[in-house]
């Protein structure tokens, strides 16, 4: 009987102990191999490049090279490595960034041996893993609300300078304006430069032409 | 004595023709003398003035027409009419003559006595024609005289006023240029922000009031006995930029403090080390403030101009600039005073920042793996040796104790900032909130991939966060808007929430809210401003917007 292919694990941990551990877990398993240990970012990197191990465990706060950055190396396209992420963090946006970097598995510090073994067992096979809470508690919160990425700039002016931009488009001069909004000229002046830098308008036309655009005003 | 008639001199030798002669025109109503020679005539006419003579051509000891001649040619005399008489000569030509000598009539004897009368009668109103007319040529001229004279007083007047006017223009004009001058530099005053600016002018102004070759400020440290060139115009280019004083200079402060300026002819200047030049004058303004001297302004000439304007025009800068530069001096101390403040203020949050980022990591990653550690020892030992009760317990003190380490962490200063990025921990941050406090946050940007320096994200993120705090506590409304703009060269972070809203002006000033003034500090520290808008309606509206230089 063939013994099958051993699956080759290198460990990228600034934490003595918990590369002391995590060694002692692989080594009761007869399908693992130790293909070697990294304590910093740069030296996971190289680590990977010498070994080509099956896969990387790697924590996300590395000194020297952040661990999303050593995800973004090691798994680029056409390489064999697989990362799986050990992190203390189970905020969200991390397991979003290590993922969308490259990372095929997110364990959380405080999980099991056995975990640890079966998550290792599925990245290698090509699958992906996600430690139980993240699985459970899903994503939906970070993924439902993103945030829109459609800011259109005018909605991030002023409601004063709204106003003022409103008024000079319909031909108001600075000094109209003041008087209608019972403000200095010169502060109506100062709204009216700020808006303008803001929306990067250079000049009355432009200011025009953008109000027409925005639909303030009717040509 | 004089009659009022015509008076007439009958000059004749001839006894019985001069009575006969005499005696037909006193009948006839003339005032009528009589003379025998050429000598008594001329003795009678220096006394008398007759109208009319008439002369007998032939005399004793005269030839009349000589004498003709004579009297014709006085001056005196020349209003006087000469009538020649004669029985003698008597041709034509002889008449000729004697009306060519100058002779008014030539009578020929004899002549009957109506022609007599006629004829002097006819001369006398001739030489009345003649006299007035000469009365009204000597009036006339008289009054051309008068007239003319009254028209030279005129105009002499006139050249007076035209000179005194000229005068008091050359004033005014140089009382515009100098009040002009004030002006320029108070002008100039106001919109400098330092002394050197302040200095520039007034000796610019200085100079277009009475041009110089070369113009300095000095400022003295009376402290430190070192002068320092504040501003110079001209010649000698002024390179060093304090030096200590010498005698000279003492000797020149010293005067300077008594007087309000020192004018020294000849002499090189004595401000600049090392200038051989000899300037025709120097003149010295002394800069002071409180009886204090701060200093001089030195003007050196080559030519001096009429009507110049040096002496007064430069006391009268000197003052303006000793007040400026008084005031400028204390705005300066201030606006030091106020940027090491500000340097302060940002060395003491960025040095907060660090010590909160290392603790949150000693807190997350020492402290925490440890208590993950203690956490897989525990639960080994409850696989492997049973659950107790103690066991149990111990596990979920350590699950506690990680939460809340985790939470610590966070709160110093969450990672993801640093690691991620303002919009991903915003976005986050965000998501927390919607579980621990229920709001609904609505997180619209443009850039999220974008890294801002490490002070501006963690700037906009505690601003954001203290912002949404003040959202939940004060706003009576569980919804708001977080909009984060990023472009190359600025940044904006707005917080806009629909609940009560308040009047950020009077929070400001009567509460000075903690959370608002630093808030506001935090965007001045980085060059930006924050503004507050509230009180219409339409909740509060908290804009930040920083340049990215």
């Amino acid at each position: 009987m063939t013994s099958p292919k051993k699956i080759r694990v290198a460990l990228a941990d600034d934490h003595h102990i918990v590369r002391e551990g995590l060694r002692l877990v692989l080594e009761r398993e007869p399908d693992m191999e130790l293909a070697g240990e990294a304590a910093d970012g740069l030296a996971a990197v190289e680590l990977v490049e010498r070994e080509q191990p099956d896969v990387l465990v790697v924590d996300l706060m590395l000194p020297r090279l952040h661990g999303l950055e050593v995800i973004k190396q090691v798994c680029r396209a056409g390489r064999k490595t697989k990362a799986l992420v050990l992190s203390m963090h189970s905020d969200e946006p991390f397991v979003m960034e290590a993922l969308r970097n490259g990372a095929s598995g997110y364990l959380l510090k405080d999980c099991d041996g056995d975990e640890f073994l079966r998550a290792l067992r599925a990245v290698a096979a090509g699958r992906r893993h996600l430690a139980a809470p993240l699985a459970e508690r899903a994503l939906d919160g970070y993924i439902e609300h993103p945030g829109r990425t459609n800011l259109d700039v005018y909605d991030t002016l002023t409601n004063r300078e709204r106003t003022v931009l409103q008024l000079a488009a319909e031909g108001f001069s600075s000094a109209k304006i003041a008087a209608k909004l019972f403000i200095s000229p010169r502060t109506a002046e100062t709204h009216r430069a700020n808006l303008m830098r803001k929306l990067k308008l250079n000049s009355q036309t432009e200011l025009v032409r953008f109000s027409i655009r925005k639909g303030l005003i009717t040509p | 004595m004089n009659t009022g008639k015509e008076r007439i001199l009958v000059v004749d030798d001839n006894t019985i023709s001069r009575i006969a002669l005499s005696e037909t025109l006193r009948v006839n109503g003339f005032d009528v003398d009589e003379c025998d020679c050429g000598t008594g005539c001329r003795e009678y006419l220096r006394r008398h003035h007759p109208d009319l003579i008439l002369l007998d051509v032939n005399l004793p000891d005269a030839n009349g027409m000589d004498l003709c001649r004579e009297f014709k040619a006085d001056e005196r005399l020349s209003a006087v009419f000469i009538g020649l008489i004669s029985a003698s000569q008597i041709t034509p030509d002889d008449q000729a003559d004697g009306l060519n000598l100058g002779a008014d009539a030539y009578i020929t004897r004899p002549v009957p006595a109506y022609e007599l009368i006629a004829r002097v009668k006819a001369l006398l109103r001739i030489q009345k024609a003649e006299q007035a007319l000469r009365d009204a040529n000597e009036e006339l001229e008289h009054k051309v005289a008068a007239r003319t004279a009254d028209l030279a007083a005129a105009n002499h007047a006139l050249q007076e006023e035209i000179q005194e006017r000229r005068i008091a223009e050359n004033a005014q004009k140089r009382l515009a240029l100098r009040l002009g001058a004030l002006h320029a530099l108070d002008q100039a005053i106001l919109q400098s922000t330092s002394t050197r600016q302040i200095s520039e002018a007034s000796l610019d102004c200085l100079h277009e009031l009475s041009p110089a070759e070369s113009l300095q400020v000095w400022r003295l440290d009376s402290e430190t006995n070192r002068i320092e060139c504040l501003a110079h115009r001209g010649a000698p280019k002024i390179t060093i930029e304090s030096r200590p004083i010498d005698e000279k200079l003492r000797t020149i402060f010293e005067h300077l403090a008594q007087a309000p300026r020192l004018e020294i002819p000849n002499e090189t200047h004595p401000f600049v080390t090392g200038s051989e030049r000899i300037w025709e004058t120097l003149h010295l303004f002394p800069l002071k403030a409180r009886e204090a001297l701060l200093g001089a302004i030195v003007v050196a000439r080559d030519h001096v101009a009429e009507d110049d304007e040096l002496a007064g025009g430069g006391e009268e800068i000197a003052g303006t600039l000793s007040i400026a530069l008084s005031q400028s001096q204390l705005f300066d101390e201030v606006t030091i005073g106020r940027s090491r403040m500000r340097e302060l203020s940002r060395r003491m949050l960025q040095v907060q920042e660090e010590e909160r980022r290392y603790l949150s990591r000693e807190l997350h990653d020492e402290i925490g793996q440890n208590l993950t550690g203690i956490k897989s020892l525990l639960e080994s030992g409850i696989r492997e040796t049973g659950a107790t009760e103690k066991l149990n317990k111990a596990l979920a003190i350590v699950n506690e104790l990680m939460s809340q380490v985790r939470r610590l962490s966070i709160d110093l200063r969450p990672q993801m900032l640093d690691d991620l990025g303002l919009t991903k921990a915003l976005s986050w941050q965000f998501g927390r909130l919607r579980e621990q406090a229920g709001l609904d946050v609505d997180f619209q940007h443009n850039n999220p991939e974008a890294r801002l320096p490490a002070d501006f994200e963690i700037a906009l993120f505690r601003i954001a966060q203290e912002a949404l705090t003040n959202v939940i506590r004060h706003s009576g409304s569980l919804k708001a808007t977080v909009r984060l703009w990023i472009e190359t060269d600025r940044c904006r972070l707005q917080i806009h929430d629909t609940g009560n809203g308040f009047d950020a002006r009077s929070r400001l000033g009567e509460f000075r809210t903690a959370g608002l003034t630093g808030m506001i500090e935090r965007a001045e520290l980085l060059g930006g401003e924050l503004l507050i808008e509230s009180g219409d309606g339409n909740g509060t509206c908290l804009t930040v917007d920083l340049p990215l230089t």
